[in-house]
């Protein structure tokens, strides 16, 4: 197998950032692509190498899987990383990379489409013994059927994206009467963010955990688990703080989610990395619900307990390399948690906030990580995802990564967009959080005791708030004048005042 | 100086005057402080009071300041500015964007009677679905809109009359 030379990447953001990083630290030159909306992204930024593949749309751009693959042969790449979300479990995107002479930087074409057919999947997981929740999937399924089988799985019912994850594409169903329409409409977002109006329908477990066990696979048959990350905090399916470990388990329950999740991994000759994601009763009864055939967004979480870096193996597989460690050598070590940082307004359902982002300087104290792909003076567009970043914290106990992100938080500074920090800090204070007992439906029945009031002004903010209106609002010269640097990153001496020493 | 704010409904009055040994003099509603402010090289402003310092980050957009400062955040808008942004619906039947968006649906057509919570249209905006439904029962006056129309914050999209 080949040592990796380059490597383009097929996805933006901060994930595109993620790969690139990884990528340095490997030597491994890399590609950037881009629609207009993003000419002027970190991401193609920090590339070696970037190039223009198409409007902002995805349809245009970013799921353009013949223009990447030019892309990557023109350019002398000999490899693709998907990234998540876009292409990142279309089989036929990573087949056509593989028929390219391209390495996949992901599982095997075959393994994506096994989980991606979830009436597939479930027959294998059943095999494989793999306890699953009752569903329905059919190609070309009329409304008439999914009315019937709806009625036999019983109410409420999922309609949710065959083609995807990340919380979109997905309709809980109360009532027969809404089926259609909430059919039609998940049709619609899988389109837009998948590439693929599939759906199919599960049995809604209510009050469960979302409980997902990260996995590893090489190509000589080796193949482990990476322990769960609990993903409950969610609102709408959308999951807003992930951690490792989940606070519900016990050691007996994590060891047989584990083996679960390693059992369904080989079900399907799965190599590279990958989520088997579960709902968990309060009685520890866990099923599964997908198999995630990529990176996830909350990779980071597992990343700081068991000291791995995921994006790194999965280039070692991908180039060939067998697994460094087996089951026996991996620990779970403290406590991670990360909150997403979306622009968003909490006070107005939720509605993305579209902006531009004036300022943004991340907390950068001690246990800290921060996966963004914005920068100060980034727009918040009506094209993508409104993340702005993922923050992530690790510390010894459970309650020790609350306060150390706590403090993250309200470190962290994003001037311009309306964000959803004081939900995420109203989030960590609540008691029933701390309790470490949220379930799915927490957030949303919830919500308004979660909302925190507008907090009164203070007299320190409008004299912020004058003084640099007085000197303007580019950085500029005060007391005794030095020109000051705008750039974030550089603590330099500031401008003397006589009562001040450095 | 004199600045005004606009503040969470309520008008904030600040007054601010550079003092001869460089330190600054505020006053607000009747409270005066002095205190001394450098700014730093990523822009914030250090501002120390008596004892006291906090660091404060402020962004300006249009009429609006963003400020940060000891783990809050406010938005303040100047007061008394030119609104270009005005509101542009007035009648309460109008159904206006939330948001930026694309219209990727609409569900009525001019003359159809609506009943009040029925989905008139379909916007989208990263990758969201929003529904905007009919604010009463009524009939369906005027669309400004169709599938692919990408609207503003506060563009009226469907007037519905009583």
């Amino acid at each position: 197998m080949p040592t990796l030379q380059k490597c383009l990447i097929a996805n933006r953001g901060e994930i595109a950032v993620r790969i690139i990083r990884a990528c340095r630290e490997m030597h491994i030159r890399t590609v950037a692509v881009y629609s207009d909306a993003d000419t002027q992204a970190r991401f193609v930024q920090l590339a070696d190498e970037a190039y223009p593949i198409g409007a902002a749309s995805p349809q245009q751009s970013y799921l353009r899987a013949e223009t990447l693959i030019a892309v990557a042969k023109s350019a002398g790449c000999d490899c693709v990383h998907p990234g998540y979300g876009f292409l990142s479990e279309n089989e036929f995107f990573a087949q056509a990379v593989i028929d390219a002479g391209l390495v996949w930087i992901g599982p095997p074409p075959d393994a994506i489409q096994k989980m991606g057919v979830k009436t597939e999947a479930r027959v294998l997981m059943q095999q494989a013994g793999v306890p699953v929740v009752p569903g329905f999937q059919s190609e070309n399924a009329s409304i008439d059927d999914f009315n019937a089988a709806a009625e036999k799985i019983g109410f409420p019912v999922m309609v949710k994206a065959a083609g995807g994850g990340g919380g979109k594409g997905i309709r809980v169903v109360y009532h027969a009467a809404d089926l259609p329409d909430a059919i039609a409409s998940a049709q619609r977002e899988a389109l837009k963010a998948f590439g693929d109006d599939r759906v199919f329908l599960e049995k809604y477990i209510e009050s469960g955990r979302h409980i997902e066990i990260q996995v590893l696979a090489d190509s000589h048959g080796n193949t482990v688990h990476l322990f769960e990350r609990e993903c409950s905090t969610q609102r709408r399916h959308q999951k807003i703080i992930e951690e490792s470990p989940s606070p519900l388990l016990d050691e007996t329950t994590r060891q047989q989610m584990g083996a679960a999740a390693v059992a369904a991994a080989k079900a399907v000759q799965y190599v590279n990395a990958g989520t088997v994601e579960f709902i968990v009763t309060p009685e520890k009864h866990f099923y599964f619900l997908e198999m995630n055939t990529r990176l996830q967004v909350e990779h980071p979480v597992t990343e700081m307990v068991t000291g791995v870096d995921l994006v790194k193996l999965q280039l070692h597989i991908a180039a060939g390399e067998s697994l460094p460690f087996t089951q026996a050598d991996l620990r779970q070590t403290g406590h991670a948690i990360e909150c997403r940082l979306y622009a968003e307004d909490p006070r107005n359902q939720f509605l993305p906030a579209i902006g531009i982002v004036q300022k943004f300087l991340p907390s950068t104290s001690p246990g800290v990580r921060v996966d963004s792909g914005i920068q100060s003076g980034d727009a918040i567009t009506i094209h993508y995802d409104p993340m702005i970043a993922k923050l992530i914290v690790h510390d010894r106990t459970r309650e020790a990564a609350i306060q150390r992100m706590q403090r993250a938080l309200s470190d962290t500074v994003i001037l311009g967009t309306t964000t959803n920090i004081d939900f995420l800090q109203a989030l960590l204070a609540h008691p029933v959080f701390a309790a470490g007992a949220i379930d799915t439906n927490f957030v949303d029945t919830h919500l308004d005791a979660l909302l925190p009031p507008v907090p009164d002004i203070s007299d320190i903010a409008l004299i912020a708030a004058a003084i640099a209106g007085m000197h303007g609002s580019a950085p500029i010269s005060v007391a005794n004048g030095n020109a000051m640097n705008s750039d974030g990153d550089i603590y330099s001496p500031w401008a003397k005042q006589d009562n001040f020493r450095i | 100086m004199h600045y005004t704010y606009d503040y969470n409904g309520q008008t904030h009055a600040i007054t601010l005057e550079k003092l001869p040994d460089g330190t600054f003099k505020a006053t607000i509603d009747g409270r005066d402080y002095v205190f001394s402010a450098a700014q730093l090289a990523n822009g914030a402003w250090l501002i120390k009071i008596g004892d006291a310092q906090l660091v404060g980050q402020v962004a300006t957009a249009n009429d609006t300041r963003y400020v940060q400062i000891a783990g809050q955040h406010y938005t303040l808008n100047v007061a008394n500015a030119k609104s270009r942004t005005r509101k542009r619906s007035t009648a309460s039947g109008d159904l206006t964007a939330q948001m930026p968006g694309q219209v990727i649906a609409v569900q009525v057509s001019e003359g159809d009677s609506v009943a009040a919570g029925q989905t008139l249209v379909i916007l989208e905006a990263m990758k969201m679905e929003i529904r905007l439904s009919a604010p009463h029962d009524g009939i369906v006056k005027k669309l400004h809109v169709q599938p692919g129309t990408i609207v503003e914050r506060g563009q009226v999209l469907v007037e519905v009359a009583e």
